[in-house]
């Protein structure tokens, strides 16, 4: 299942990815990534998993440009990460939507941002707000929204700067397993309308399986790239497909290849969460 | 880079903090010095360090500093001692909270020098009336923290304690009293700049000694010095009692969220 | 605004707002009742508590009929006014400023924690001496008094807003000036607006120790002369008038503070 990607063609190239940086507790070099090789092709839907700690939202903060890799190069469409400027997007982990500013305002924050006028970048937000079904409440506030509304309008931000690549930081981990469940089947009917790349990192295999085409399996310390499977479940995809016996091997599978890493992590922190 | 820039740059709270302080006293001493300023109005760093040399070896000045002294220990003192069971209890009879509460807040928010000359009126000129100053100035904010302090225990742990049976005993030494001390001692912070203003505020009304009247008489005589250094001196006092409850604080409330009521 | 209290505890829940009008204006009467009794009575020497109703009589005298709080109320107020805007004002630009820049915060933020504990009073023999006795030096003494509490809240306003916003903005690239339009004002205003209320209570504080100390106006004098002549009913007449602009401006600016608690980030 382990597929060699193609050399060119790729919209997102890592090549040999490595990541240290200084401890502050004790000012020791930590490594959190390293030897990282990853391909990703246009219109391509892929997952990174792995445990906690892995360096998945690492390697995503590089690729947005937040942080600089130490070692190895990110090319996006051939040219070094660091001088493409406004070609990708994320999603964040939290909505981090300005609660001074309506679902409208706040959507059209990325084009305000290219200094936009405020009319103009509301009316080309319009159809993204439209897209994730938030419509009808393009004019509330934040904090009037639920927690999954939040997230589609957090989405709907990211699109609305036509990114040709989509970072998602485990977008959905703070909703509950329903809506959850619901916003996974949404961002695939909008994914498949909108048709674009998507970088998607998540600790939670099923919606990896579920979502992507590939799954990139990562393991740490230092993160690097286990497997690299492709997910052949026929699109479009229905919720029912978790529960088919090929979406399960998937997922066993994956499950195989970092759970003596995610036993360990748990031993060694005493079963708690990932503090980050 | 330069290991002693490098220890510099690690340190650059301390230093930062310390660099503009240098920075301000040499051009207010420039700035008096060469006339830019007349001396007479501006007075200037060497000239308070002067003046301070010679208030402190005056015996008057220290017979001050032990009135406005007292008069703030006493003050204080008796705030703490009545406002913290004050606030409790207001907290823990719902009904007397209801009636309590909204004097509790309106008087926080009201400028209560203004009962000064009622006070003087009570209590006496001087001494009296300085000490109840300060006692009226330090009451609100401890005895407010100490009413919101119970107020919002966590009823979520309540719960817990009672569902594990714990005795009222148990709670109050357990839960209650955690909870609380943090407050109160937020509260008995903040109380210390109320009580020294309660001090200044209460010797320039009323009274013809004390470290306010020492500031007071030094105005009237034009000794800008001795102004700035009285007040200098209060500050100081004031910030190392400020400091040391900061400290003590943050070792017993280390787990409270930074929550503040009053001013 | 109850609801933000109620989820304080589960036993509010009982006609919560009935019950917080009813005990505090009972409480209220009550005082009044037995103040009036042991005043009339002669438990309480007049001089040392006047009669609720000459209270209430002095007022009435002082606004409606004689009419002679009205200039004290008019210089009280003007100072109290003018050196206040002047000290939002040169608090929010010197506490945006400041917050913005982090080497002036890391130089000014520990020196602007000080007022928590300097007894600004003491300066005012400095600014008579600078500017006379008059309306000039109060409002100087006034500015002072409010100024730190607003630059310093604004301050912490400004820090605050640097949090998890600040990397949204990033993300898209906003430029300096965006960024301090979209979050840093923004989320700083909660902030500005605590600020605001601490310095119209401390600033008010201010004017009425000017007036006691020196001046030959304003509510905080009148209270003082009534005071040395004895004149009871009239002192509480004065500081029932600085209690009531205390309360009710810190009411207003407390409501104004809730509305925006939610933009606190």
């Amino acid at each position: 299942m382990t597929t060699a990607h193609p050399d060119s063609g790729a919209l997102l190239e890592a090549r040999g990815v490595r990541m240290d940086y200084e401890r502050r507790r004790d000012g020791q070099i930590v490594t959190a990534v390293e030897g990282l090789d990853l391909s990703v092709a246009e219109g391509e839907f892929v997952s990174i998993v792995g445990p906690s700690g892995c360096g998945k939202t690492t390697f995503l903060r590089i690729v947005d440009g937040q942080v600089r890799a130490t070692g190895g190069e990110v090319l996006l469409d051939g040219r070094p990460i660091e001088e493409v400027r406004r070609d990708r997007a994320m999603v964040f982990q939290e909505p981090l939507l300005f609660p001074w500013f309506s679902v409208v305002r706040n959507v059209a924050y990325g084009l305000e941002c290219q200094d936009v006028p405020l009319a103009e970048a509301a009316r080309r937000a319009e159809p993204y707000i439209e897209l994730v079904g938030l419509a009808k409440f393009k004019h509330h506030y934040p904090h009037e929204l639920s927690g999954g509304m939040q997230q589609r309008a957090n989405l709907a931000r990211a699109l609305t700067v036509n990114p040709r690549l989509l970072l998602m930081d485990e977008p959905f981990s703070a909703l509950d397993a329903q809506t959850r469940e619901l916003m996974q089947r949404e961002l695939l009917r909008i994914w498949e309308e909108w048709k674009r790349t998507v970088l998607f990192v998540t600790h939670q295999i099923g919606e990896a399986v579920y979502l992507s085409d590939r799954v990139i399996v990562m393991s740490g310390a230092p993160g690097r790239v286990v497997a690299d499977i492709t997910v052949e479940l026929p699109r479009p995809r229905p919720l029912e497909v978790k529960r088919t016996p090929r979406f399960q091997e998937y997922e066993d599978e994956i499950w195989h290849l970092i759970e003596r890493q995610v036993v360990m992590n748990f031993e060694q922190s005493g079963g708690g969460e990932e503090g980050r | 880079m330069k290991p002693i820039v490098r220890w510099f740059r690690r340190h650059d709270t301390f230093w930062l903090p310390v660099t503009s302080l240098l920075m301000f006293l040499a051009a207010w001493q420039f700035a008096s010095t060469t006339g830019i300023v007349q001396e007479r109005f501006f007075s200037s760093p060497v000239g308070v360090v002067q003046a301070g040399i010679k208030t402190v070896q005056d015996d008057r000045f220290w017979n001050d500093v032990s009135i406005s002294g007292s008069e703030f220990a006493v003050g204080y003192a008796a705030a703490v001692i009545v406002a913290i069971p004050f606030g409790v209890v207001a907290a823990l009879y719902r009904r007397l909270g209801y009636a309590v509460e909204p004097f509790l807040n309106g008087l926080n928010a009201t400028p209560r020098i203004a009962l000064l000359p009622l006070i003087v009126l009570w209590a006496g000129i001087g001494w009296p009336a300085t000490t109840v100053t300060v006692f009226i100035g330090v009451f609100m904010p401890i005895a407010i923290n100490a009413f919101y302090a119970v107020r919002t225990v966590d009823r979520g742990l309540l719960t817990v304690a009672n569902h594990f049976g714990a005795s009222q005993r148990r709670k109050l030494r357990t839960l209650v009293l955690p909870s609380v001390v943090p407050f109160v001692l937020a509260g008995a912070r903040l109380g210390i700049g109320r009580g020294v203003l309660g001090v200044v505020i209460g010797e320039f009304y009323s009274s013809t000694s004390g470290l306010g009247n020492f500031i007071f008489v030094a105005g009237s005589t034009l000794q800008i010095d001795k102004i700035i250094f009285g007040a200098l001196f209060m500050t100081t006092i004031a910030l190392v009692a400020f400091i040391a409850l900061e400290r003590v604080e943050r070792r017993v409330g280390s787990w409270r969220p930074d929550l503040e009521f009053g001013t | 605004m109850t609801a933000t209290a109620a989820p304080r505890s589960r036993r509010l829940t009982i006609r919560p707002g009935l019950e917080r009008l009813i005990y505090p204006l009972g409480l209220a009467i009550s005082i009044i009742i037995v103040w009036e009794i042991a005043t009339r009575g002669g438990l309480i020497k007049r001089i040392l508590l006047a009669p609720f109703s000459s209270v209430v009589g002095s007022l009435v005298d002082g606004f409606f009929i004689r009419g002679w709080i009205w200039p004290h109320l008019g210089a009280t107020l003007s100072v109290w006014i003018v050196g206040y805007l002047l000290a939002v004002i040169a608090g929010i630009a010197v506490g945006l400023l400041v917050g913005m820049s982090s080497r002036a915060s890391k130089m000014i933020q520990p020196w602007l924690n000080g007022i928590y504990v300097t007894p600004d009073i003491a300066l005012v023999p400095i600014f008579i001496i600078w500017f006379g006795i008059g309306f000039e030096f109060k409002i100087w003494y006034v500015f002072l008094a409010g100024f730190f509490f607003v630059a310093v809240n604004t301050l912490t306003g400004v820090k605050a807003s640097e949090g998890r916003f600040i990397r949204v903005a990033r993300h898209f690239g906003a430029s300096r000036r965006k960024m301090i339009a979209t979050v840093v004002l923004p989320g700083s205003l909660p902030y500005i607006i605590t600020g605001l209320r601490q310095a119209a209570g401390r600033s008010l504080v201010g004017v009425v120790a000017a007036e006691f100390v020196a001046s030959n106006t304003g509510i905080g004098f009148m209270v003082s002369v009534a005071g040395q002549t004895f004149d009871t009913a009239r002192v509480m007449a004065g500081i029932f008038i600085l209690i009531t602009a205390g309360i009710g401006t810190a009411e207003i600016l407390r409501r104004v503070e809730r509305r925006f608690d939610r933009w606190r980030v």
